[in-house]
């Protein structure tokens, strides 16, 4: 059985925007209403995991830009090649966190009960690397102070969600085997006594160099970027865990055909062979306007009755 | 080509005064009267820009939405997908190409003849360039972007520039803000400047900014055919007056890097930030200037201009700006002797 879900932040709607921009005194009411929309849409579409669409979130990191201790909001900087941008979290002293950051920012309200819950959240190393540190001495120091964050944060939330979902763009993109060692020490710090499943997702990178490495780290889940690694220059080879593939582009406003993404699926089961498998989209939905983001969420349940009917 | 040290210019765009915003948006007002209001509003910034001093001139993208929506709205083959975010509660109309691009005919001409009419300046026309327009919009119609790029340059972007160039546009600055997204695509942004450029007999700049470090456009840039860089830099410098390298730790790394490879192209200088209300000293750009010269070792290769457009900031304070801009480069010129 394959399962489903989509990734981060969904992209607003029209009139969201507009009540943004306008500072709408019902803008927090917009938000829930309309969050209350995404997720029975992500119901309709028959995925497996539901999560938050964090539409009220300015990016990825602002929840906790915003909230930790020792960290101060810095400049406007650009979010990888994107023409999109965040505002850099400055380090100025020991971080810290009350442990409710992520509990807070996220609608666990509104999740019905049917729901299997996932949540996204960066990787230790991701979370260094889109900062600017103007305390700690050293690389290691700062992934070490972020996984302590992750750690409180998850356990402050694991009994109301059945997948974490570790965003690792910055991870993705290293390939030196000693750095390697030193997050998957600090990953396995994060999921020490965590009974939570858990993916690592490696947005926006080719790790065809790497995912020797990365199969060692303490995750139940390994998520490739199909856009970005081309499944050719992957060895065949036996995988240790489950494969989330994002073949669901959320950087492209062309529809994928449900037979391409079969064809596709039916070849990475034969390179990788993992233990289970997945399909996901390939970044946040935010970087497609909203109804290009809901033709691909209705693509996915497509490729699900699809794959279903061919015991794929 | 005649050398003009220090020569003083705008980048593009200024913000649209409120009325005209007010009016653009009123339904029950007709296109005619829209666009003499357009035409008013060129014709005030011009008048302020040869008021202020500059030496090079352009209309302040009166007529223009944005650099980018504009362009897409005017080639067959592009159109507007929606909106994606730029930042926070920012958003940007983004385009997506759903088959091949085809040339419509020139979308900058007749604003090109206002402004020609009109000033009494040198006139630097900016145009938005192939990888530009490539990089932010989505491809669905081509194999690569390299093919979606280049065919822009081809099929679009040069046919424009020779219409552009046949109605007396002798100075042209291709915006390319994309231009070190990706480092590792120089390569590519080279090609489609001089695809775009082939065969046109005109001045040529590239105006880049809010890149990580200019020094990665080497050594791919060497072989773009422009005769100006209008580089962003005063965003990252220090706001300390005097010309040592710590003083002017936003310009080092980047001119060190043009003299070792023995550049003999003019710089546009950023000297003025764009993002800060702020308005840069007389003194504050005269020392940046200097020391751009002293790098340099050549006063014609420094041009003096903003980091970028100025629509993101008052009209207020944008002219405040260009004023001092203007009495800080006298100033270095008198220092240099000029």
């Amino acid at each position: 059985m394959i399962n489903y879900w989509s990734a981060g932040i969904y992209p607003r709607n029209e009139k969201l925007i507009e009540s943004t921009r306008s500072y709408d005194k019902t803008l927090e009411k917009q938000f829930k209403k309309e969050k209350s929309r995404l997720l029975r849409i992500q119901l309709n579409n028959k995925l497996d995991y539901i999560s938050d669409p964090l539409i009220d979130w300015d990016d990825n990191l602002r929840p906790f830009t915003d909230n930790l201790k020792g960290i101060e909001r810095g400049p406007l900087t650009r979010y990888y090649e994107n023409n999109t941008f965040y505002r850099q979290p400055i380090i100025k002293s020991k971080i810290g966190t009350t442990g409710n950051i992520l509990k807070n920012s996220i609608c666990f309200d509104l999740f019905t009960s049917k729901s299997k819950v996932k949540i996204d959240i960066l990787d230790p190393f991701t979370f260094y690397d889109l900062s600017a540190n103007e305390f700690y001495r050293s690389e290691e120091e700062v992934v070490n102070a972020f996984a302590e964050i992750i750690k409180k944060e998850l356990n402050s939330l694991k009994k109301d969600v059945q997948l974490i979902q570790f965003n690792s763009p910055s991870l993705a993109r290293i390939e030196e085997a000693d750095r390697l060692n030193m997050v998957k020490k600090a990953m396995e710090k994060i999921v020490k006594g965590l009974d939570t499943k858990t993916c690592l997702n490696l947005w926006g990178s080719d790790i065809s160099n790497t995912l020797e490495e990365f199969q060692e780290f303490p995750v139940d889940i390994i998520g490739i970027d199909f856009t970005s690694s081309n499944i050719d220059k992957f060895d065949k080879i036996e995988m240790k865990k489950g494969l989330a593939c994002g073949l669901i582009d959320a950087k492209n406003t062309k529809m994928e055909k449900s037979s391409d993404i079969i064809r596709e699926l039916k070849n990475i089961k034969k390179t990788f062979n993992p233990e289970s498998l997945s399909v996901i989209t390939s970044w946040d939905f935010e970087f497609i306007p909203e109804s290009f983001a809901d033709k691909k969420l209705q693509i996915m349940k497509q490729i699900k009755e699809k794959s279903k009917m061919m015991k794929l | 080509m005649k050398k003009f040290p220090l020569a003083t210019q705008e980048i593009g765009s200024i913000r649209k005064p409120k009325w005209l915003v007010k009016l653009l948006q009123d339904k029950n007002v007709s296109n005619d009267v829209k666009e003499a209001a357009r035409s008013d509003v060129a014709l005030l910034n011009l008048k302020l820009f040869e008021d202020i001093g500059l030496d090079v001139i352009y209309d302040g993208e009166a007529r223009r939405v944005e650099m980018y929506e504009y362009s897409i709205r005017r080639i067959e083959g592009l159109q507007l997908a929606g909106k994606i975010r730029s930042w926070d509660n920012k958003y940007y109309n983004k385009g997506r190409c759903t088959k091949k691009v085809k040339y419509m005919g020139p979308y900058h001409v007749d604003e090109f003849l206002f402004v020609k009419e009109n000033a009494n300046k040198m006139i630097k026309l900016p145009i938005t360039g192939a990888y530009t327009l490539a990089d932010w919009s989505y491809n669905e119609a081509y194999k690569s972007k390299e093919d979606f790029t280049i065919d822009l340059a081809k099929k679009v972007i040069r046919p424009l520039i020779k219409d552009l160039v046949k109605t007396g546009a002798d100075f042209i600055q291709i915006d390319e803000p994309a231009a070190t997204t990706h480092p590792d695509e120089m390569q590519l942004v080279v090609d489609s400047f001089n695809e775009s450029i082939k065969g046109i007999n005109a001045k040529f700049g590239i105006h880049i900014c809010y890149s990580e470090d200019y020094s990665n456009m080497y050594p791919e840039v060497l072989e773009m055919k422009n005769h100006q860089y209008e580089l962003e830099f005063a965003n990252r410098d220090s706001w300390n007056k005097g010309i040592s390298h710590s003083n002017r730790n936003g310009y080092e790394s980047f001119l060190k890097t043009f003299k070792e490879y023995g550049e003999k192209k003019e710089i546009g200088l950023g000297v003025l930030d764009v993002h800060v209300d702020e308005v840069e000293s007389p003194e504050l750009v005269r020392d940046r200037l200097l020391y751009a010269v002293k790098m340099t070792d050549n006063p014609n290769l420094v041009h003096v201009n903003p980091d970028c457009g100025l629509r993101t900031r008052s009209r207020e304070t944008s002219f405040a700006k260009l004023k001092n801009m203007v009495i800080g480069t006298e100033m270095a010129k008198k220092r240099l002797e000029l």
